[in-house]
């Protein structure tokens, strides 16, 4: 067997190595996923961003994929600024809460995300405005035509930061001066970071996340703006939590839990290695193959059939009688040795004699025979008749 | 699983397989320890016989020291289609068994047998120990010696009725004198020899043999309608059984029997003669013989039997009509080849109409169909007729029948002298 088809299988082997080298060779293509991961280099990961908070942030600076919520259940809540980028981002009434209970505490949490939902920023005062993020990589190229500056600026200031207008369609609308301070906004004049104080804390909504991203901070002097928005956090540790961007970084399948509970993980592998020592025992041949040969086949049924029904078609039922009195006369004369010819009482009787049936049943029959006989058509009442009544004399003599 | 319940369980499972593992590790050791083995030996005939049931036997040794489970499977041919040889055996230490088996195969040529897989395991039963043992083997299957075995010793011991076969009353004297013996009740008054009756002073008679040295062929047609198969078996292979088996027949009754086949030539001629190796040869024309199922030539047997065979022979054809036209077509040859010798016809039931002549049909076409099929079947009555009309002897027979009914017509026209 393998000798037959070690040609295909060096050709098969060959192509596959062909296929992985190709891949290996090609160049990479840009993933132009939007992550804000700490680890992506890709224009829409946060690397750069990372690398700067770690030599620039006075703190430490923490990562994780913790809900707000989560960090609320924590005893020692690692740093006293919390950041949050996202693209949507939404919380349920549990986080809600723990927003604001974390605000109360003294922490200082930045949202920068493209959407919010409204129950959080309802609760603000605040609404954001153009929703919708689309991304158009064709138009990346073109001029930047959108600036960012912060009102500690003079109007007449050069903006810190641009980026085309793609990547910073939203700002706020916001209805509460009082409670809210703005703290940047675009060429166009719309506000782009607000802070609102809570508590001892604040809540700092950025409606650019994009500035965040490698795209963004390598660009001219951008970095500068990302910098002074920082600032307005105040020093100590920063937790940065990826969860509202890629949830959670780990496996979501039952086996995870499975896998963390000893006696399941044991019966698990238990069950994992017997099926395994199963398959590689059980799957080897327990003896040689047996071709499957058709054995020659008495085809005279099938053939008989197709004749009958070539004869059923034509429904002669008068021929097919014809052929059936013969079988009987034949059958009379030579199994029975009766001749029909002689008087038709005398072969009654013998017949009678001979099938241990009643004179009358076998008068009946010659009778019907005659019948017959002497009929241009019969029906197929008439044929069924016939043949059973013969069936009934004959059948058990 | 339920430590995961009762926490303080999973201690007690750990244990529990701890303890599984030592049973495992101990099973090996009684399974693949140093000497201790497992020997199965095949058992069977250099040759078998077609159609009929063939003994295999199995000899297992077990070399363990302890009582051991067996299952063992036979590699058998991949011809029988049976993948049931499967057998299992429980065996004590050091103990020996045989397993039997038939197999019965249906057609001729050689057939391979591989190894015998013996899986051993002990009373424990978590580990299986495989054996690959027995040889590969080839073996030749013959035309049906059993049955040519089993008529020889009947023939022998004039128990043929056993079989089916007829006593036929015979016809007149024969005049072949073979010896004296002493009157028994029964004999015939005018078979008394009154001169050795004066001799011996008691009541002597003559006895008298067949005539011998009579020539007996075996005709067979290899043609299309031999393809047919019985149980398996191809109508060729019952004429080849049943021309082994009447040859022999013919040879110890001391005539010469001798072997023709064709088809749409004239294949195989192999001369009568009683010679101590005749049957031989008759075997080994038979067992060589292949076909392609062609339509047969029956004017080329005619023209060689007559250029052959000048003496007078009773010719044996094994053949197939399955209507009046197709034996219309062969019947002025079948005519001339009577006209020298003594001709019977031999062809076959169709056993397979059987179940539809029987049927009791529920509706019109199953009417149809049983009086067609019974059509059928009259028409193997009249070709019967036709043959008796123009003086041609036959046999009508069911496959299954066919050896007892040929020798039977043998022994009846044996006794009617016609040859």
């Amino acid at each position: 067997m393998l000798k037959a088809n070690w040609k295909y299988i060096v050709f098969l082997t060959g192509v596959l190595a062909m296929y992985f080298a190709l891949l290996y060779f090609m160049p990479q293509r840009f993933n132009w996923f939007v992550t804000f991961y700490q680890k992506d280099k890709n224009p829409f990961g946060a690397y750069v961003f990372k690398t700067l908070t770690d030599h620039s942030w006075a703190g430490p600076v923490f990562t994780s994929n913790q809900t707000l919520y989560e960090m609320t259940l924590e005893d020692t809540l690692h740093g006293n600024n919390i950041l949050v980028l996202c693209e949507n981002y939404s919380s349920t009434p549990e986080e809600l809460d723990a927003t604001f209970k974390l605000a109360n505490q003294g922490k200082t949490i930045l949202v920068a995300a493209h959407q919010m939902d409204t129950t959080f920023t309802d609760s603000l005062g605040a609404r954001i405005n153009r929703p919708s993020f689309q991304l158009y990589l064709a138009q990346l190229w073109g001029e930047d035509s959108v600036g960012l500056r912060f009102e500690s600026q003079q109007a007449t200031d050069h903006p810190l930061l641009w980026l085309p207008d793609q990547l910073l369609p939203q700002y706020f609308e916001w209805h509460d001066p009082e409670r809210a301070q703005v703290l940047a906004t675009n060429t166009r004049g719309e506000v782009v970071l607000l802070r609102f104080p809570v508590g001892q804390g604040a809540i700092i909504l950025s409606s650019t996340p994009m500035v965040f991203t490698n795209f963004s901070m390598i660009k001219s002097h951008n970095h500068r703006f990302v910098s002074e928005l920082l600032s307005f956090m105040p020093q100590g540790t920063l937790h940065w939590t990826a969860y509202y961007q890629l949830g959670r970084m780990e496996a979501t399948t039952p086996l995870r839990y499975i896998l963390s509970e000893p006696s399941l993980k044991w019966a698990l592998f238990i069950l994992i290695v017997a099926v395994l020592i199963f398959m590689v025992s059980e799957a080897r041949r327990k003896q040689r193959v047996i071709p499957v040969i058709e054995p020659p086949k008495n085809e005279t049924l099938d053939f008989v059939k197709t004749i009958a029904r070539l004869y059923y078609y034509k429904k002669d039922h008068k021929d097919l009688a014809a052929k059936k009195i013969l079988h009987i006369t034949e059958y009379l004369r030579n199994a029975l040795q009766i001749d029909i010819n002689e008087e038709m009482n005398e072969v009654v009787a013998r017949v009678a004699a001979k099938t241990q049936r009643t004179p009358q049943e076998v008068k009946i029959l010659f009778e019907q025979i005659n019948t017959i006989s002497q009929s241009r058509q019969i029906s197929a009442g008439e044929l069924r008749s016939l043949i059973d009544r013969t069936d009934q004399i004959f059948n058990n003599h | 699983m339920l430590a995961y319940v009762f926490p303080l369980l999973f201690a007690v499972a750990q244990l529990v397989l701890l303890l599984a593992l030592v049973v495992l590790c101990f099973d090996a050791y009684q399974l693949y320890a140093k000497g201790r083995r497992m020997i199965a030996t095949r058992l069977c005939a250099e040759r078998f016989s077609n159609g009929d049931d063939n003994i295999v036997q199995i000899v297992i040794e077990n070399h363990f020291p302890i009582a051991t489970t067996v299952r063992l499977i036979d590699e058998i041919p991949f011809q029988f289609q049976r993948r049931d040889i499967n057998f299992k055996a429980a065996l004590s230490a050091h103990e020996n068994k045989i397993v039997e088996y038939m197999l019965r195969p249906v057609q001729r040529g050689i057939y391979q047998f591989g190894n015998i897989r013996v899986f051993v395991k002990s009373h424990i039963g978590l580990i299986i120990r495989r054996f690959d043992q027995g040889k590969e083997l080839k073996v030749d299957v013959y035309p049906s010696y059993l049955q040519l075995h089993q008529y020889e010793l009947m023939a022998i011991h004039h128990r043929l009725e056993d079989l089916g076969i007829k006593k036929v009353r015979k016809i007149g004297h024969n005049i072949e004198f073979e010896h004296i013996r002493e009157y028994v009740v029964g004999d015939d008054f005018r078979t008394i020899n009154w001169k050795a009756t004066a001799r011996k002073n008691d009541l002597m008679v003559n006895l008298y043999q067949d005539e011998k040295s009579q020539q007996v062929y075996a005709v067979i047609d290899k043609g299309r309608m031999m393809k047919m198969p019985f149980e398996g078996l191809s109508l060729l292979d019952y004429a080849i059984n049943s021309a082994l088996v009447i040859s022999n027949i013919a040879i110890k009754k001391g005539d010469m029997a001798g072997l023709i086949t064709f088809d749409k030539t004239f294949d195989s001629y192999l001369p009568a003669g009683k010679r101590s190796n005749q049957m031989h040869d008759i075997l080994g024309h038979l067992y060589n013989q292949t076909t392609t199922f062609g339509e047969s030539d029956f004017s080329t047997i005619y023209v060689q039997v007559k250029r052959r065979i000048r003496r007078r022979s009773l010719m044996l054809l094994y053949t197939n009509f399955e209507s009046i036209h197709s034996l219309d077509r062969q019947l002025p040859f079948l005519r001339k080849l009577s006209q020298t010798h003594l001709l019977v016809v031999i062809f076959f039931e169709n056993t397979e109409l059987d179940s539809l002549v029987n049927s009791k049909p529920e509706n019109t076409p199953g009417l149809y169909q049983k009086v067609i099929a019974a059509q059928f079947a009259f028409e193997k009555k009249q070709i019967v007729k036709t043959l008796h009309r123009h003086g041609i002897q036959t046999v009508l027979t069911r496959p299954s029948e066919l050896s007892v009914q040929v020798i039977n017509k043998y022994i009846e026209l044996k006794a009617r002298q016609l040859i």
